[in-house]
């Protein structure tokens, strides 16, 4: 389990703010944690799993893939905001998250 | 006995959805790949998209600067069906539209090499149906991923009457390879993933025509208690449009064609109103403001034993036709449970339901 700290936060939304500016070449004053996903900037699950392949690297996470789709069907992740929010609890929680309510 | 040739070289054709995420899923496993789009526009945005990608993977650690350059000249990302002509696997994994699908093959086989294998996604229609030319039957298979292919560790492998043992032997190393499971099935028990499902989608299509339960209501039932996701919710994202085109080829291929009749009628409704789901951004729920909504709600409060009725409903369709497919000799009881848990993400298959039921 990573041990959270601030700084694991702004680190987790620098990542995802950069991702989506990149890979849908929108301007950084265009995001905001209100922002959603699939409807304000066309983004897509496989997105989603690309970034999260990104911090299971940078963060060392013992988890799969498919653990975190079953959780993400539940819990769906529509904003920035909601993704970060998700991220941190994959972080923190790694494969543990399918216990997580 | 002749060596058997090995897939190096796979050619991935479109550019949607599904062929996106298979040029991705194999990406990592040593290919070299080819990718067909159907434009020189569409591959110019595929190349920037991949580049893009892979320099982030740079970047984050996912690869090395080694790594980095040898998938680059593993990889190539064209409009030119000429440069598929020495692949040694094609992946077709165009429009779910059979006479397109036929047209491309048309165009494609006098390229080929000898010993390439032509597999294709569609998920509704059978190979046989899209390839006639003898020289290449033994060589033709269905080759089903379901998306997103790396949360999906099944695919269905769909043999026809003149797919070669050979060609078999080939696929289900390459299957190995990518590290998939898989279901092999005859074209008389194509897509039975997909089929298994049809009969719970009918299901909630003919509830909700009751008229007692709304979509959402239905939705909320079914991923509270039975899969992780809504039917309705699953139609909009599939796309109303490529559901109705699936569910009319399987009617086509059913021994009751006009079973699945109110089911194609609701979604040829949906569809003759542009609510093809969440490309069009609306569907059976609005995608317009913020997060899904219903865009129909019928307001009553059904009283639980209604719905726990309804719940036994669907489970024992979705087990009925687990059963029938094991009882046809498709596969068995144990891969079925494991391929449906892997089809829908539930913790439970039929078989387990059923056992739940019963205690």
């Amino acid at each position: 389990m990573a041990k959270i700290t601030e700084n694991t936060r702004n680190e987790v939304k620098e990542t995802v703010y950069s991702f989506f500016i990149e890979e849908c070449e929108v301007d950084a004053s265009a995001l905001n944690d209100e922002t959603n996903i699939i409807r304000d900037i066309d983004g897509d699950s496989l997105m989603f799993l690309e970034l999260i392949e990104i911090f299971k690297k940078k963060y060392q996470l013992h988890i799969e893939l498919k653990t975190i789709g079953k959780y993400v069907v539940k819990h769906p992740a529509e904003t920035i905001g909601a993704l970060i929010d998700m991220t941190m609890l994959i972080i923190e929680h790694e494969d543990r998250i399918v216990n997580l309510d | 006995m002749m060596k058997k040739r090995e897939i190096h070289k796979v050619g991935i054709i479109g550019s949607g959805k599904l062929g996106t995420d298979i040029f991705y899923y194999l990406l990592p496993f040593n290919f070299q790949l080819v990718w067909k789009c159907i434009d020189d526009e569409e591959a110019e945005r595929c190349k920037i998209s991949f580049q893009k990608k892979l320099t982030r993977q740079m970047k984050c650690g996912l690869i090395d600067e080694t790594a980095f350059n040898k998938i680059q000249q593993l990889v190539s990302i064209n409009s030119s069906i000429e440069t598929l002509a020495d692949c040694d696997l094609i992946i077709e994994a165009i429009w779910e539209d059979e006479l397109l699908k036929k047209e491309l093959f048309e165009e494609l086989l006098p390229l080929l090499n000898f010993y390439c294998i032509i597999a294709s996604n569609s998920s509704s229609i059978n190979p046989s149906k899209l390839i006639t030319a003898d020289k290449i039957k033994s060589k033709l298979v269905g080759l089903h991923f379901f998306y997103p292919t790396s949360l999906k560790n099944i695919v269905e492998i769909i043999r026809t009457d003149n797919t070669s043992q050979e060609t078999m032997n080939r696929v289900l190393d390459f299957c190995k390879t990518i590290q998939k499971e898989k279901l092999v099935l005859d074209e008389a028990h194509s897509f039975i993933l997909n089929k298994l499902f049809l009969e719970v989608q009918h299901e909630a299509c003919l509830l909700y025509k009751e008229g007692i339960l709304s979509y959402k209501q239905i939705d909320d039932l079914v991923s509270n208690n039975l899969f992780p996701g809504g039917i309705f919710s699953f139609f909009d994202h599939v796309g109303n449009d490529i559901m109705l085109k699936s569910v009319r080829n399987y009617a086509a291929q059913s021994l009751e064609p006009d079973k699945y009749a109110d089911m194609i009628e609701l979604l040829e409704d949906m569809v003759a109103k542009n609510l093809l789901g969440v490309k069009t951004k609306a569907g059976f729920y609005n995608y317009n403001d913020s997060g899904a909504k219903e865009n129909f709600t019928l307001g009553i409060v059904p009283e639980d034993i209604f719905l726990e009725s309804t719940l036994l409903c669907l489970k024992s369709v979705f087990i009925r036709k687990a059963i029938e497919i094991v009882a046809a000799g498709v596969c068995s009881q144990e891969m079925l449970e494991y391929a449906a848990k892997e089809y829908t993400g539930a913790d439970k298959g039929p078989f387990a339901i059923g056992l739940e039921i019963n205690k």
